[in-house]
């Protein structure tokens, strides 16, 4: 695997993490613009995230929007995460969305 | 070291993001060598080169007051076909944009499909057409401009 499908995994395995750790939402990560530095061992790496929700009560709907800028460094043969932020641009009823305010 | 098909995707989601960011020069200079085609129902929009297209983009897109469009243009289903025998490529691509903005809850504005061509020049891959087929319209009142009056 190439280290940009690797950055692709980290991020896609970090929104299924996100799903399990909030029933009832889906957090879908586009657009993953990978800026690989010429060490090879360090990606910036910005993608997109809409988190949609649906319950019983609470027809599917988009609920935010937005982006992550991540930094990502090879660490003993794996990429990880070292740095991330979430940048909230847009948000629709997020009445049910986690407890302390937007967790994107 | 990224592989071709790397990189013309992160050219793709370049010009997403500009364009997300209100940017359009920058989006359109990505196009400065490449003709785009809007095929509508009636008639076929083309637009050829950077300046073609920013002007296309101040037409089409509403510019709120924090400068952007307020969309997100969410791709997917990126599929390269890289051609390395004769420095080009194709691409095929899903495109889904939500928007926000004073008074216009999030929602899914537009949906359709993209057919991307490239050429490798100078060691660095770049846009040399793109056919943009909007499939599905929502409300689009919040994102087409204003009429100056």
């Amino acid at each position: 695997m190439s280290a940009a499908d690797e950055i692709r995994d980290l991020l896609f395995a970090e929104c299924w993490r996100l799903d399990r750790a909030t029933p009832g939402t889906k957090h879908v990560c586009t657009n993953a613009i990978i800026e690989l530095d010429p060490s090879g061992t360090r990606a910036e790496v910005r993608s997109y995230f809409l988190s949609q929700q649906q319950f019983d009560d609470f027809l599917l709907q988009p609920v935010a929007a937005g982006r992550y800028l991540d930094t990502c460094e090879l660490h003993e043969g794996a990429w990880r995460f070292v740095h991330r932020e979430v940048l909230v641009d847009f948000t629709g009823d997020t009445s049910r969305y986690g407890g302390s305010g937007v967790d994107a | 070291m990224l592989s071709a098909a790397d990189e013309i995707a992160n050219l793709i989601y370049r010009y997403d993001e500009h364009v997300d960011r209100g940017r359009f020069a920058e989006a359109a200079a990505l196009f400065a060598d490449a003709v785009v085609e809007y095929p509508t129902r009636n008639v076929t929009v083309t637009v050829t080169g950077a300046h073609e297209l920013e002007a296309f983009l101040r037409r089409s897109d509403r510019v709120y007051d924090d400068g952007t469009p307020r969309t997100l243009r969410y791709r997917t289903n990126v599929s390269v076909d890289v051609d390395d025998a004769a420095g080009a490529a194709t691409a095929f691509s899903f495109f889904t944009i939500i928007q926000a903005a004073p008074g216009f809850p999030l929602q899914i504005i537009l949906a359709g499909a993209t057919h991307d061509g490239f050429v490798l020049a100078d060691g660095r891959w770049r846009f040399v057409d793109r056919r943009v087929d909007v499939r599905l319209t929502g409300d689009l009142s919040a994102h087409t401009p204003e009429a100056t009056p």
